[in-house]
């Protein structure tokens, strides 16, 4: 089969020196393959270049504890916190052959991206629903979120779900990069390779669209993709503020 | 005989635990748990260690009297225990300041711990728990009927064998869940998952981008379950007499299937996804394994 990407790990241990010879010819010989690995570690020695100028641990810019004492007053935030990162968006009624798949497939959000979803939902519900523009009409934001479909019948494209989602996680990240220094290097480091692995996912999956620009598939695990990226800034932005 | 009581009562309120004031150096102190059996925890740089007791009371320990944390302890009738832990002002932030908090509950407790850098382990707690560590593991173990985990970079580890409801979310972590009966939610970035269940689980949705999974578990007639990675391989173990039906994707790798039709990997540009589709033993419970780069595997129990 094709290899798979290499994993974070193995790509550090790699670049620490850390693997036998013959691991070290696996990975030489799979990063002569794989542009998208290559990439990685092209970053991950970037990562590593930089944190190596860094001396001690991580110092927050301020007392950061004034804030939490503030949370503190209100009732239990931290099992608010918790709720909120378990909230389980359900999506529009699943149809057709995907039934088996729908049954079964549950949404994990937060609550930052609720107004997100709800549009992204809209979205997915047409790229779901598909010939059913009964239910599209049931649906009103659908209509308004799909972008050259005013009348939200028509077919979402992959295009179209990057301009709902790309905006998001400009501003996430941009928010996620002001807090960055409160973060800490190790986790900075290994923020960077999840959001670094999600991009590879994101590629992987744009690249199968790009040959089969219908598949509904595709456009579903596009849209999860940016959930969990979304999910994972929304994420380092609240431990930075921690 | 009056002024003995007043005397006596004044010497209770000066050596009693008072909640609200902040604890420096070493703790060790014991309060009424009150009627709500809900102890949160909030700490910074410390880890919090959490077992339980037979009694209707709240242990609080700090011993490192070295250690530059700082104890508030607040109660309330409506919210239970909120305590919160905080480096001394003069302390120099970084994780040097780590220190371990032991909490001692009441074994129906409702608990809830939030850490930065801190590991967070939980015994033997029976009320709903819930734990998070952005840096650290997170631990549980014991009969609750909920666990929610919310890690980023350590590992979780999940022994519920009686939870209806275990939902673990983390970035790099690897999660194990070990768990029963009820229903079961895990998704990591980077993270490698696993599943095991000796009673039959209603329902699992466990899905990673690069991690691999392995799902391992009893389930009922009547259970959903799906298992998605993009990147990693995905591996099932399901009892021989398991009733489902199944729906193995896989869209680079291959499907190695000990229980019906295999389908070899397929590169680049070949037609999308391989797809198998079968029941076993006439079909019941829906499972479906995806993996968008990794293999798909289902095994026979050994």
């Amino acid at each position: 089969m094709i290899s798979r990407h290499l994993h974070r790990k193995k790509l550090y241990a790699y670049l620490e020196d850390e693997v036998d010879s013959a691991a070290r010819r696996s990975i030489e010989g799979h990063l002569e393959r794989c542009a998208s690995c290559r990439g990685r570690l092209a970053e991950a020695q970037a990562l590593l270049s930089r944190l190596q100028d860094l001396t001690g641990p991580a110092t927050p810019s301020r007392d950061l504890w004034p804030e939490i004492e503030d949370q503190v007053g209100g009732a239990e935030p931290s099992v608010r916190s918790l709720e909120a990162s378990h909230t389980h968006v359900k999506r529009h009624a699943p149809t057709g052959q995907r039934q088996i798949r729908d049954r079964v497939r549950g949404r994990w959000s937060i609550a930052a991206a609720a107004t997100l979803l709800i549009i992204a939902g809209g979205i997915l519900a047409t790229v779901r629903s598909g010939s059913n523009p009964e239910e599209q009409r049931s649906a009103p934001l659908v209509g308004r979120t799909v972008p050259g479909e005013p009348g939200g019948t028509g077919t979402v494209t992959a295009a179209d779900v990057d301009g709902v989602y790309q905006p998001i996680i400009a501003r996430l990240r941009h928010l996620v990069d002001e807090r960055s220094e409160q973060l800490g290097w190790d986790l900075a480091a290994s923020a960077q390779d999840d959001l670094a692995s999600i991009g590879a996912a994101l590629a992987d999956i744009r690249e199968a669209l790009r040959l089969d620009p219908d598949s509904r598939e595709l456009l579903e695990k596009l849209d999860e993709g940016y959930q969990q990226h979304i999910w994972l800034l929304e994420r380092l932005a609240s431990v930075a503020r921690l | 005989m009056s002024r003995r009581i007043g005397l006596l009562a004044m010497l209770v309120s000066v050596c009693a635990p008072r909640v609200g004031q902040a604890q420096v150096g070493s703790v060790d102190r014991t309060w009424p748990a009150g009627e709500t059996n809900a102890v949160s925890i909030q700490a910074r740089h410390a880890s919090v260690h959490i077992d339980v007791w037979n009694r209707s009371e709240v242990r609080v320990r700090k011993s490192d009297p070295h250690a530059r944390q700082r104890l508030r302890i607040n109660r309330s009738a409506s919210r239970g225990f909120f305590i919160v832990v905080r480096p001394e002002e003069s302390a120099e932030p970084g994780r040097a300041l780590n220190d371990t908090i032991f909490v001692t509950v009441p074994r129906k407790s409702r608990v809830s711990v939030q850490t930065s850098t801190g590991s967070v382990t939980v015994l033997g707690v029976e009320g709903d728990v819930r734990l998070e560590s952005f840096f650290d593991s997170c631990v549980y173990k014991g009969d609750a009927e909920r666990v929610f985990v919310t890690a980023y970079h350590g590992t979780t580890r999940v022994e519920a064998g009686r939870a209806r409801e275990v939902v673990v979310t983390s970035g790099s972590g690897d999660v194990h869940v070990n768990t029963g009966r009820g229903g079961v939610r895990i998704q990591t970035v980077n993270g490698d998952i696993d599943v095991v269940s000796m009673d039959p689980l209603d329902s699992a949705d466990v899905r990673s981008t690069f991690g691999s999974i392995a799902f391992a578990a009893t389930i009922s007639s009547e259970a959903t379950v799906a298992l998605e990675s993009h990147s990693g391989d995905v591996e099932l173990t399901l009892d021989e007499d398991v009733r489902a039906r199944l729906q193995l994707d896989t869209y680079l790798g291959a499907i190695h299937n000990d229980r019906g039709p295999s389908a070899p990997a397929r590169p680049w540009g070949s037609g999308g996804w391989s797809r198998v589709e079968f029941a076993l033993n006439g079909g019941g419970a829906i499972v479906t394994a995806s993996s968008f780069r990794g293999d798909i595997r289902l095994r026979r129990p050994e």
